[in-house]
């Protein structure tokens, strides 16, 4: 495989790797603050993604405006699930937990086509595919299109002041604190449900920005969008760890690069090929690449 | 060379032999020694156990006294030095080779300090647990609920119900631990280690949580279990009171090192385990 | 009041005479007496039986144009989820692992027993006599990996195995053909043995219901069976404390492996039933989705109870088929039904977490205490 080819593969794995590693962000915030694996961060961001597409088609409204409407609505909707679900249960299990993310999934794959309909809803590329960026290198010419670009900025950015907020702000002491251990946590002053809310709005928010950059890249918004990106965002999160919130990101890189690269010389049994690394790599790493493991004290 | 291909040997044929210990000795700690990384909780230790005493293993806290007791059964492997157990057939076993599951099988039983419970299962069935390898009747009985099942069910049963009987737990027997008193669930934790007709019990900090009054009873609990059940009674304790009062023998450790072992009056009298404990005159 | 008890009482004695014949025919009582009330209910042996002749009745009367064939299917195709179940019931619920990859060997269950019979000419008891040995390894393989990856990490993988099954059956086209499904003809023979020259009971659909009844009811006995045995009480102890279990004697490693194997083996005899039944089978019905309903039945249903798990499958599985298919308006607006799924998982979970199981135990309870009230009201 030559650099070009290396390097191409590269550029064409930055799209996919930015909305993955928004998704596995949200995946593993949602986890290490509350405990729960979100099977429905795929159905969330997609409904977010619906609205965009429904103003775009319905309501000519422009993509960008959409967008940031979209995202509030995702927002909203984390917001609300964390605040009138789960704060009004009784004591809940983290299997408890993640049931009612199933839950979450039908109810809202159930509302998807009462509110949008049955039908696709096309949504399109936020740069148009002929604005792209080419440049060359030591003689090879590459190619990076403008949504894809885009798509990356905002993922780097997004992620960045994710990170600098969980190290510099309060709000992001209370969220490792929580993460650490929230019974404690709550003892020693953290209000960890207003950490847990906001942690499930951010999540929504996320994963309604991604969503809506994916669908660009597939033309049209369909209730099964998110689901592989769901699913390698669970596996992103394993194989980084839950331990670390950069483990679920660093995941999710390998899994795309490696992934193409895989893909490039064999597509049909790339998935295979992928998944049986990662189930190696968790043998030789039980808790992730960067995981920690906790002796519990008898 | 030789000893080595012995002793991969006896662990393939499950005999975990080793060099005998006199009859009176029921375990013995030979130079144990248990590292987690660099810190070494355990250092060195050596000591004996007496068959049919009460032994008392003291320690203030973070000497390593679960630590011993968890090289002891097991739950940890120890990284050298070893643990000598003699049972009444006379064999000496070198427990560092047994599984943490097959302890029970030599006779040896304890209970936890946080104490470990099946919630979801009866007082009466978590004593049951404990009779699982006993029953003869395999997996295609149990899924077929044959007689030879049902009749070996209705022994341990009757084991059980008499042993609850016996610590005053009869009131319990079928309901979940969950939320009982404290005491009563180190209560249940003690019946569970009597159903398996242990020749060495041991017992992790059973004072704990406990008041006065309740420490009083344990005490003269232990010693009944000690007389009835004819058993070697080997606790970790904190409380000195319960430690004094019934123990043959006390060994006190300090930072994983052995400070001193003997009577309790001698013990008391021994200046070491007083600066230890008191931080010197 | 009066017609109420004389109602009771005949259901009493009905409940009473059949249960004591079956008692002495081969039934054993329950094991573990949890309450006094599970003799009011007679043996669950009985209730097992019971309801597989519900099935058969209901199959009959489906044969004889009685009733849609619909929904006949709809009952089919629910016992052969409750059995996938079942096997999730006793890994979860006993011992107390998570596995997400339930789907994938339900679908493998599937395409072996669809390659069998189409490439083979083995008998079809020896088709699911393979499928079972298969399941049995596979079990072994899948419990080896969870005694070195646990709890989330392990759920994930499982996901992972499932996935690369999955993959397995969209790409190794030319066993089993591919995304456009591995289809079994002819039919096969429950009794099969062409070299002797006979064979006998045509798997119609037909016949095919009762053969799955009768695994159904055997398997809803074993499972009863084992959870209230020596080895369900291990599990249990397992499952709640591994250092407790130790202490007494339960080897962790080997209840991790059997809860496993039973798991795979149940899940597989489901994919042998489903590929007979239903003919074909595709790659994309055995995702994630399927594992996440799986799931979501042994937690809605509760693992302390059977009857609790079938009911669970029938709210995540027969509400739909058997129930709302027939009213229209749930049919034009099919998302009001998943919808309203999600509702009532979210609910059941959020204010009861025990599941239908936790609502059985409690009323069985009330109806207890009721009774020593009226007892001791005569007698007082």
């Amino acid at each position: 495989m030559t650099f070009q080819i290396l390097l191409q593969t590269l550029l064409n794995s930055l799209m996919y790797m930015s909305i993955l590693s928004l998704s596995s962000f949200a995946i593993i915030l949602i986890f290490r603050t509350s405990t729960t694996t979100n099977f429905a961060q795929g159905t969330i961001s997609v409904f977010g993604a619906y609205i965009v597409a429904y103003l775009f088609t319905i309501n000519h409204v422009n993509v960008f405006v959409g967008l940031i409407i979209g995202t509030v609505v995702s927002f909203l909707l984390g917001f609300l699930i964390d605040t009138q679900i789960f704060r009004r249960s009784r004591h809940l299990t983290p299997v408890g937990k993640q049931m009612i993310t199933m839950g979450l999934v039908l109810f809202l794959s159930g509302l998807i086509p009462v509110i949008f309909g049955t039908n696709p809803l096309m949504i399109p590329y936020l740069i148009p595919v002929t604005q792209s960026v080419n440049f060359t290198l030591f003689g090879a010419s590459y190619t990076l299109n403008g949504h894809a670009l885009l798509a990356t900025i905002l993922a780097v950015v997004i992620l960045t002041a994710a990170f600098l907020a969980l190290k510099y702000t309060k709000w992001g002491l209370g969220v490792r604190a929580t993460a650490s251990s929230e019974k404690v946590a709550g003892m020693m002053g953290v209000n960890t449900r207003m950490i847990t809310a906001i942690s499930w709005s951010l999540a929504g928010f996320i994963g309604g920005l991604a969503a809506i950059l994916y669908a660009g890249t597939v033309g049209s918004v369909e209730q099964n969008l998110m689901t592989g990106v769901q699913v390698n965002g669970f596996l992103a999160n394993i194989l980084g760890g839950f331990g670390t919130f950069y483990g679920p990101i660093v995941g999710s890189v390998l899994i795309t690069f490696f992934g193409n690269t895989i893909g490039y010389f064999n597509s049909v049994w790339k998935d295979v090929i992928v998944y049986g690394l990662i189930l190696v790599v968790l043998l030789v790493r039980p808790f992730g690449i960067f995981g920690k493991k906790i002796i519990k004290k008898v | 060379m030789a000893k080595k291909s012995v002793n991969v040997l006896n662990k393939f044929v499950g005999k975990h032999e080793t060099t005998a210990l006199p009859e009176e000795v029921i375990l013995s700690l030979d130079h144990l020694t248990m590292r987690f990384g660099g810190l070494v909780a355990v250092n060195d230790l050596s000591f004996n156990v007496k068959r049919g005493e009460i032994f008392g293993l003291i320690g203030p806290n973070g000497a390593g006294k679960t630590t011993v007791f968890n090289c002891i059964t097991q739950f940890y492997k120890p990284t050298s030095g070893e643990v000598r157990y003699r049972g009444h057939d006379g064999v000496t076993f070198r427990l560092n080779d047994v599984k943490v599951h097959d302890i029970i099988k030599h006779g040896i039983m304890r209970t936890f300090q946080n104490v470990e419970l099946v919630w979801e299962l009866s007082v009466l069935d978590n004593l049951l647990v404990v009779g699982t390898r006993y029953f003869k009747s395999g997996l295609f009985a149990h899924f077929l609920h044959l007689p030879k099942l049902r009749k070996e069910e209705a022994k341990m049963r009757q084991k059980a119900e008499y042993i609850l009987n016996y610590l005053g737990l009869s009131m319990y027997k079928d309901v979940s631990p969950y939320g009982l008193p404290y005491g009563i669930m180190k209560k249940i934790e003690l019946a569970r280690t009597l159903m398996s007709d242990p020749e060495l019990i041991i017992l992790d900090e059973p004072a704990a949580g406990l008041n006065d009054a309740e420490t009083e009873e344990l005490a003269k609990l232990i010693h009944r279990i000690r007389d009835d059940f004819h058993t070697t009674i080997f606790l970790v304790e904190h409380d000195m009171g319960l430690v004094m009062g019934i123990c043959s023998t006390v060994c006190a450790i300090s930072f994983g090192k052995l400070l001193g072992i003997g009577t309790p009056a001698e013990i008391q009298k021994n200046a070491l385990v007083k600066e230890a404990y008191l931080g010197g005159d | 009041m009066q017609k109420e008890n004389r109602f009771k009482t005949f259901i009493n004695r009905a409940t009473g005479a059949t249960a004591s014949f079956f008692k002495k025919a081969f039934v054993a009582p329950s094991v573990t007496k949890k309450s006094p009330v599970g003799a009011f209910f007679g043996s669950h042996y009985t209730q097992f039986i019971l309801l597989g002749m519900v099935f058969v009745v209901l199959q009959l009367m489906g044969n004889k144009e009685m009733l849609p064939v619909s929904l006949m299917r709809g009952f089919g195709g629910l016992m052969i989820n409750t059995i996938v179940a079942l096997g999730f019931f006793i890994l979860l619920g006993f011992a107390g692992l998570a596995s997400l990859g339930t789907a994938g060997f339900v679908g493998l269950g599937t395409y072996m027993t669809g390659y069998l019979l189409n490439q083979t000419s083995l008998p079809t008891l020896v088709v699911l006599l393979i499928c079972i040995l298969t399941a049995i390894v596979l079990g072994i393989v899948v419990g080896f990996i969870s005694l070195r990856i646990e709890g989330m990490y392990l759920a994930i993988i499982t996901l992972c195995l499932s996935e690369i099954l999955v993959s397995l059956f969209v790409n190794l086209e030319s066993i089993t053909n591919g995304v456009n499904g591995l289809r079994v003809s002819p039919l096969p023979f429950l009794f099969d043995l062409e070299f002797a020259g006979f064979q006998f009971f045509e798997l119609t659909r037909e016949n095919m219901f009762m053969f799955i009844v009768v695994v159904f009811v055997v398997l809803l006995i074993l499972t009863h069976n084992l959870t209230h045995s020596p080895t369900g009480r291990a599990m249990l102890a397992m499952k709640n404390s591994e250092s407790a279990a130790q202490t007494m004697g339960v080897s962790v490693l080997r209840y991790r492996l059997l809860g496993f194997v039973l798991a795979t083996v149940f899940a597989m005899i489901a994919g042998f039933l489903y590929e007979i039944y239903w003919r074909t089978t595709y790659p994309t019905s055995w995702g994630i989705s399927y594992s996440l309903n799986i799931l979501a039945v042994v937690v809605i249903g509760g693992t302390k109870n059977i009857w609790g798990l079938i009911l669970g499958a029938f709210m995540i599985f027969g509400l739909n088929d058997i129930v709302l298919k027939f009213i229209p308006f749930f049919v034009e607006n099919s998302g009001i039904i998943v919808l309203l799924n999600g509702a009532l998982m979210i609910l059941v979970v959020m204010f009861y977490p025990g599941g239908i199981s936790q609502l059985i135990i409690e009323l069985k309870y009330k109806i207890l205490a009721r009774k020593i009230k009226k007892g001791a009201k005569h007698n007082g």
